[in-house]
């Protein structure tokens, strides 16, 4: 059991790269998307600029950190685009323009997404096929939200919320630091705690893990709650960047965050890859969809180029497995 | 209900097996049967021959992809990337006529290239680099959505009156689109049932090292069903092309939820394997009432979206439970 949390420990410390050529490929990649951006746009390169693009990938970054937990059990979680938005909906009726409201419409969000987190892990614990069961669940919150609002925005976001994370703390964006932080207290757990561990075990060999006495039923129900709860928290930070939010607010985003955590190498054969590769998965999305703007491609160039990436990496991965598989 | 008969016996080895598993699909009829009474007695216009018409119109597409869906979901895959075929399909299509029927060879030729060309491409990946066939037609979801809006960012194009038949004609009395739907379904049951492919596509979806073992050649089982699924998009396309008599941009969207919908209620296994077409037409039938009745009852978009939800979620939710309980029985 010793040996199979590796990948665990080896992600808790970017020095110690693992065998793993896929990262060193990301981080190429990233550095490949800053030189071909800033050589067609000469302002791209700028600290000030690239700490932008950060900020841009924090919604879909802190989504795809839980994300991670859900896919290293084997699971997938589709879901996070209706919470988003369900999320960023609620919290704005709740803070109905008042400061005093926030950590009201903070908590409400916490519990509705760890609530519907947890709903998608205690069904896909029961052998519910987690894709559709989670894109089901996504049509009916984006529904509710409809319902809810009747179709228009309702509410204000509080003015303190959105100007205390939409601040630079020297240079450094709020939100970006919100990002790392949740990343990095995510690590922590995914590398150095017993769940982490389990979570990683129960991934790896389902089997194992209940012989050695995990339940492994509880370990999937917390995964998908982490993904609920990470997905919530995107919801604020959306609502926070972009302001109260229309129906539409967090269509496309599962996309987006399934494609960092693929493209961070986390595999869905499980247990493999970690909370850092889908933060590099997510900036690498993030500049590879800025470069699309600065080539002044129109939005469908986005969705190709989400789409193409999600199965080029995971076509890249797949091959990758097989040969190593000896067949 | 379904689920309990079959878990008890387990795998429908014996010929009591199998009878007892076919009733179990026959559980989804029994719904059919309710929903049907619900309607007749409950909604005044339900029964009305145009009412039942629309019906049968308005779910043809849907069938004929959802037919394309059990092929894909009996060899244990699934291709989310059929709604978004669709969707390029009709917009293709009608672009490609722009109201002119000598256009209509074109467009329909058109409309099978894509077909080919999508499926060629699924199944070729599949089969090549062994990718998880959820996320490669996931992706593919997108980049065919991408494509559409490349194409055209608003409606576009018309279908001449000729063309518009597909969905509004009637031979016999009967919709011309639900009669290319039967056909189909009647072709796919025939394939699965009489043929050497059919045979290999249950044993693929089974357990596809032990058919690889046994010398089938699941690469081309699984490329030939890829390509089957995508092309019968193309042909759902088109009806939907017909229908709307536009090329609407995002004609196609939710298609493909609503297929695997349609196969899970009609209880073919997610894991592969087991299931069928007959049980895809009952499916497809409950899934058309629903929505129909909700339609005349006039329930409101907004709440018809969050019952839809429930239903994809209940469907998967009760089918993946029952498989699941089978297994830890077996």
């Amino acid at each position: 059991m010793t040996d199979v949390p590796s990948a665990a420990t080896a992600t808790r410390a970017g020095v110690r790269l693992p065998i793993a050529p896929a990262r060193i490929g990301l981080v190429l990649a990233i550095v490949g998307l800053c030189l071909v951006a800033g050589w067609l746009s000469p302002g791209f390169l700028t600290p000030n600029n690239l700490l932008n693009v950060v900020r841009q990938a924090s919604v879909v970054g802190v989504a795809a950190i839980g994300l991670t937990f859900v896919v290293l059990v084997r699971g997938v979680d589709v879901s996070v685009a209706g919470v988003i938005t369900v999320v960023a909906t609620i919290a704005t009726g709740v803070m109905n323009g008042s400061d005093a409201n926030i950590p009201l419409a903070v908590a409400v969000a916490i519990v509705l997404g760890l609530a519907i987190g947890t709903f998608n892990g205690l069904l896909a614990s029961r052998g519910v096929h987690p894709f559709i069961l989670t894109l089901g669940v996504g049509v009916a919150l984006l529904g509710l939200t409809q319902l809810f609002t009747g179709g228009t925005s309702l509410g204000n976001p509080a003015p303190s919320f959105r100007s205390v994370l939409n601040a630079r703390i020297g240079p450094v964006p709020v939100l970006a630091i919100v990002f790392f932080v949740l990343a990095g207290i995510a690590a922590l757990v995914h590398g150095r705690t017993t769940f982490g561990r389990r979570i990683v075990l129960v991934g790896a060999n389902p089997l194992a893990a209940r012989l050695s006495g995990v339940s492994v039923n509880r370990y999937v129900i917390l995964a998908y709650a982490t993904s609920g709860l990470t997905a919530a928290l995107a919801g604020l930070v959306l609502l926070a960047r972009s302001g109260p939010p229309s129906n539409f607010t967090g269509m496309g985003l599962e996309f987006q965050a399934l494609a960092a955590v693929i493209l961070g190498g986390t595999s869905f054969a499980g247990g493999k890859g970690g909370v850092w590769g889908s933060v590099a998965g997510a900036l690498a999305m993030a500049l590879a969809l800025n470069l699309v703007n600065i080539l002044g491609l129109p939005f469908s160039a986005q969705q190709i180029v989400q789409g193409a990436v999600i199965i080029l990496i995971a076509a890249a991965y797949a091959a990758v497995r097989k040969e190593s598989a000896g067949d | 209900m379904t689920v309990t008969t079959t878990t008890a016996l387990g795998r429908p080895t014996s010929a009591l097996g199998r009878s007892v598993n076919a009733l179990g699909r026959a559980g989804t009829w029994w719904i059919v049967v309710a929903l049907v009474v619900i309607g007749l007695v409950g909604v005044s216009q339900f029964g009305s021959a145009t009412n039942l018409q629309n019906l049968l119109r308005q779910g043809s597409a849907l069938g004929i992809v959802a037919i394309g869906q059990t092929l894909v979901i009996l060899t244990g895959g699934m291709d989310l990337s059929v709604g978004a075929l669709m969707g390029l399909v009709a917009v293709l299509a009608n672009g490609t006529m722009a109201g002119r029927p000598e256009n209509i060879p074109a467009a329909v030729a058109i409309a099978i290239v894509a077909g080919l060309a999508v499926g060629l491409f699924n199944g070729t990946m599949i089969v090549k680099t062994r990718i998880n066939p959820i996320i490669l037609t996931f992706g593919m979801l997108s980049v065919l959505q991408g494509l559409i809006f490349v194409y055209t960012d608003k409606t576009v194009g018309s279908s001449p009156p000729e063309f518009q038949a597909l969905a509004y004609g009637s031979i016999a009395g009967i919709p011309t689109p639900a009669l290319l739907c039967a056909v189909i379904l009647v072709g796919a049951w025939a394939l699965l049932r009489y043929t050497g492919f059919g045979r290999y596509l249950y044993a693929v979806g089974g357990n596809a090292d032990h058919a690889r073992r046994a010398g089938i050649p699941t690469g081309r089982v699984l490329l030939a069903t890829y390509v089957l699924s995508s092309l019968l998009a193309a042909i759902a396309g088109l009806v939907l092309a017909a229908r709307l008599g536009t090329g609407y941009t995002l004609a196609g969207l939710g298609f493909e939820i609503d297929a695997v919908v349609v196969v899970v209620l009609g209880g073919t296994a997610l894991t592969g394997g087991r299931g069928g077409v007959i049980g895809t037409l009952a499916g497809l039938l409950v899934l058309s009432m629903v929505n129909n009745l909700l339609n005349l009852l006039a329930v409101s978009a907004y709440v018809q979206q969050v019952i839809k939800g429930v239903i994809v979620v209940a469907a998967v939710a009760v089918s993946g439970i029952a498989e699941h309980n089978r297994r830890n029985q077996r």
